[in-house]
């Protein structure tokens, strides 16, 4: 059993180690640094060196004298129609302010002025000098970032390189900025970079689906051909696996141009087409599945463009925090119960306890956990969990994510019981099913059979409200529901029923109803179903059958 | 910070002398980092060679955007990640830098608590690189699990499961040998 106190003696153990470098191996490498250091520093371009080398950045330059330019003059207007008052602190552009006013005429107040713009220039300097070393590091983040709470020439100029690396999410960002942007000049330059951005994916989602279109065209003529791509981007979804199904089933995988083919059919039919993959939304709906009819003379083509697909990296573990292995994992939507979300894949935890699941869209998943012990079914029929039944609530919002999730099995406890009639006498051979009341698969769980005494043991229970169902028999239709808080305080449970359940028929007449005050009795909310029972005795009897 | 923002200002203008402060003031603990990552003190010394090579040649056009220290960690983790992409890794006994004697004769002399480290080292070998780099980046160079999330580009709590489920896994390796 791990404890805490384990982990941090390990922790602090490894934080505590402490390796030092000997006297030759600091001079090896400081002299091969210093060696490295002096060779850059003498190569190293003054900024508008690497500036005029690229076109773009001859743009940039360009566009900052010419917006220079305009600014001068509308200060030159400026000054000459209205002096400004003597002794204030109202500054224009200092650079400009430096070459109109006389060298003779300069106050102290001109001089800090002075300083201060050289201290801008040096700055705007250095940013555009950063600019040039991220589009040259492809930092197209920190580019977007350079596009807010920075000077106008340096907006200018990021706005320019972004439109000469071209990314969805810097047109995005132009976009938005050209709508909110007071400057109507940098507002339409910006317009004008997210343009060109557009243009260029546009050319490359073309580019990608010609690539596809080529790769189909190359292809061996089979029956059934086609290509699987990103709805989004036109890219290749790779490996995703392409089944037929009618009489036999074929399956196949795209390869790296997305490409599938199917050879040969041993019989002519209609086939269902059925695509999987993680990374993608596949088609595996049946109702939903394409058909096309296969024959040996076919020469069909089905292209499929698929959405990305949100994933769930999950862990399974035991109350121990050790890695439970063989679990089967069933996806759920609560908006629409009972009913199992295929992704076409095998949901079982490997032996790390880890599963991926993919293949899903946004939106918001039930995940239940359930492990099986091999062959513990024994003679009755349902599902035998040897971990109390678990689930997980996950909401999935971005395919660009992977959702962490983790399910902890616990072992819960046994809860012993006895069913009765209401004589007093053992309700022998009762068919006991169990479930946690937010159970939502479309199958049931085990069922437990009352011994000849009426006692019963339910297994691995935990904390909770569960639906409690009895029958007589195996194939009844009649089933007796109840809702009870598990495990309850004062064991043995008693459950119990009415007499009529003895003859096997639980349409009870009205006359009759189970004594739910027994004081044995220990269900908190107790349901037999359309059976029109006065709530008469019990205290809260909403009758279920 | 501010300390490695003047050091990087110094070395964009020339400064040798800043180049070797950034030098001594984290070679130990990046070749830590590297021992526990590569447990081969040739090739976490390698690493480090390299790393602060590669750094000296850039240093002329570097940028500060975030801390000087995550920055170095963070490129000697990518450089080990490469090397261990490049090569199938094999598990060797440990020679620990900066002890002058090897060997058996060496292995005698530790005492108990560098036996102990060196027991470590060779467990954290055994675990996968992924849990041995959040680990080690976590303990060693003290970087909070976000800020390894936001440097291998992975969902946090992807990094807190590796980090529990290495450490698990460290245990169950060690075997008390450890703790």
């Amino acid at each position: 059993m791990k404890t805490d106190s384990d982990n941090t003696n390990l922790e602090e153990a490894i934080a505590k180690i402490r390796c030092t470098t000997g006297a030759e191996l600091d001079e090896r490498i400081l002299s091969d640094g210093f060696a490295a250091f002096d060779i850059a520093m003498r190569s190293k371009h003054s900024i508008w060196r690497i500036i005029l080398k690229s076109r773009i950045s001859r743009l940039v330059i360009a566009a900052v004298l010419i917006i220079g330019c305009l600014l001068a003059a509308q200060l030159l207007l400026t000054t000459t129609s209205e002096t400004p008052p003597t002794g204030t602190a109202e500054r224009a552009d200092s650079s400009l302010t430096e070459a109109l006013i006389p060298e003779e005429s300069k106050t102290e107040q001109d001089f800090d002025e002075e300083a201060t713009a050289e201290s801008v220039k040096t700055e705007l300097k250095i940013e555009l000098e950063q600019i040039g070393d991220m589009f040259e590091a492809n930092d197209i983040e920190g580019l977007i970032a350079m596009l807010s709470d920075r000077p106008r020439e340096v907006k200018l100029a990021v706005a320019l390189y972004l439109a000469k690396v071209g990314d969805e999410r810097a047109a995005e960002t132009l976009r938005r900025l050209s709508s909110v942007t007071e400057d109507e000049e940098l507002a339409d330059i910006f317009s004008i970079a997210c343009s060109l951005i557009q243009n260029r994916l546009e050319e490359a989602k073309q580019a990608g689906e010609m690539k596809a279109q080529q790769s189909a065209a190359i292809a061996p003529k089979s029956l059934l051909t086609g290509l699987v791509t990103d709805a989004e981007t036109a890219e290749a979804v790779i490996d995703a696996d392409v089944t037929i199904s009618s009489v036999e089933n074929y399956t196949t995988t795209t390869d790296v141009n997305g490409f599938y083919c199917f050879e040969d059919v041993e019989e002519d039919g209609n086939y269902k087409i059925k695509i999987t993959s993680k990374e993608y939304i596949g088609i595996t709906e049946q109702e939903k599945l394409p058909v096309v009819y296969l024959s040996s003379d076919s020469r069909e083509v089905k292209n499929f463009k698929l959405e990305k697909a949100c994933m769930i990296d999950l862990l399974v573990m035991d109350e121990a925090n050790e890695p439970v292995s063989n679990v089967e994992i069933f996806i759920t939507n609560p908006i629409d119960v009972n009913k199992i979300i295929d992704t076409g894949f095998e949901q079982i935890t490997d032996e790390k306890g880890f599963l991926v699941l993919g293949g899903l869209g946004r939106g918001i998943f039930n995940l239940t956990a359930i492990h099986t012990s091999p062959n513990v079914f024994g003679n009755t029929v349902g599902i035998l969990p040897d971990y109390a039944l678990q689930r997980v609530t996950v909401k999935l919002e971005s395919p660009n994510d992977i959702e962490y999730k983790e399910i902890v099995l616990k072992k819960g406890t046994e809860v012993r019981g006895q069913v009765q009639f209401e004589d007093g006498s053992p309700g022998s051979e009762i068919i006991i099913s169990v479930q946690p009341d937010w159970w939502d698969l479309p199958f049931g769980l085990r069922n437990y059979v009352a011994d000849y005494d009426g006692g019963f043991e339910l297994e691995n229970i935990t904390n909770g409200p569960y639906l409690i169902k009895l029958k007589a028999q195996e194939d009844s239709n009649d089933i007796l529901t109840f809702e009870a808080e598990l495990p309850v305080e004062d064991e043995p449970f008693i459950i119990i029923i009415p007499q009529e359940l003895e003859v096997a028929d639980f349409n009870m007449p009205d006359s009759n109803v189970p004594d739910l005050n027994t004081p044995d009795i220990n269900i908190p909310d107790m349901n037999i179903s359309d059976s029109n029972i006065p709530d008469s005795n019990a205290e809260q009897a909403d009758f279920g059958l | 910070m501010l300390e490695d923002n003047l050091l990087i200002w110094k070395l964009r203008h020339g400064d040798r002398q800043a180049l070797r402060q950034i030098y001594e003031k984290y070679k130990d603990e990046l070749l830590t980092i590297a021992t526990l990552l590569l447990n081969e003190a040739d090739e976490a010394e390698d690493a480090l060679h390299e790393v602060f090579v590669f750094f000296a040649n850039t240093a002329a056009r570097f940028r500060l955007y975030g801390g000087l220290r995550n920055y170095l960690i963070s490129y000697i983790v990518n450089h080990i990640r490469d090397r261990h992409r490049r090569k199938m890794y094999q598990v060797v006994e440990v020679d620990r830098s900066g002890q002058a004697e090897t060997g058996s004769q060496k292995t005698q002399e530790l005492d108990s608590e560098i036996e102990k480290e060196q027991s470590l080292i060779e467990s954290l070998a055994q675990i996968p690189l992924q849990q041995r780099e959040v680990i080690v980046l976590h303990l060693q160079g003290g970087l909070k699990f976000r800020e390894i999330a936001e440097m291998q580009d992975i969902p946090v709590n992807t990094v807190r499961a590796r980090y529990s489920y290495g450490l698990d896994k460290l245990r169950t390796i060690s075997d008390g040998r450890i703790i």
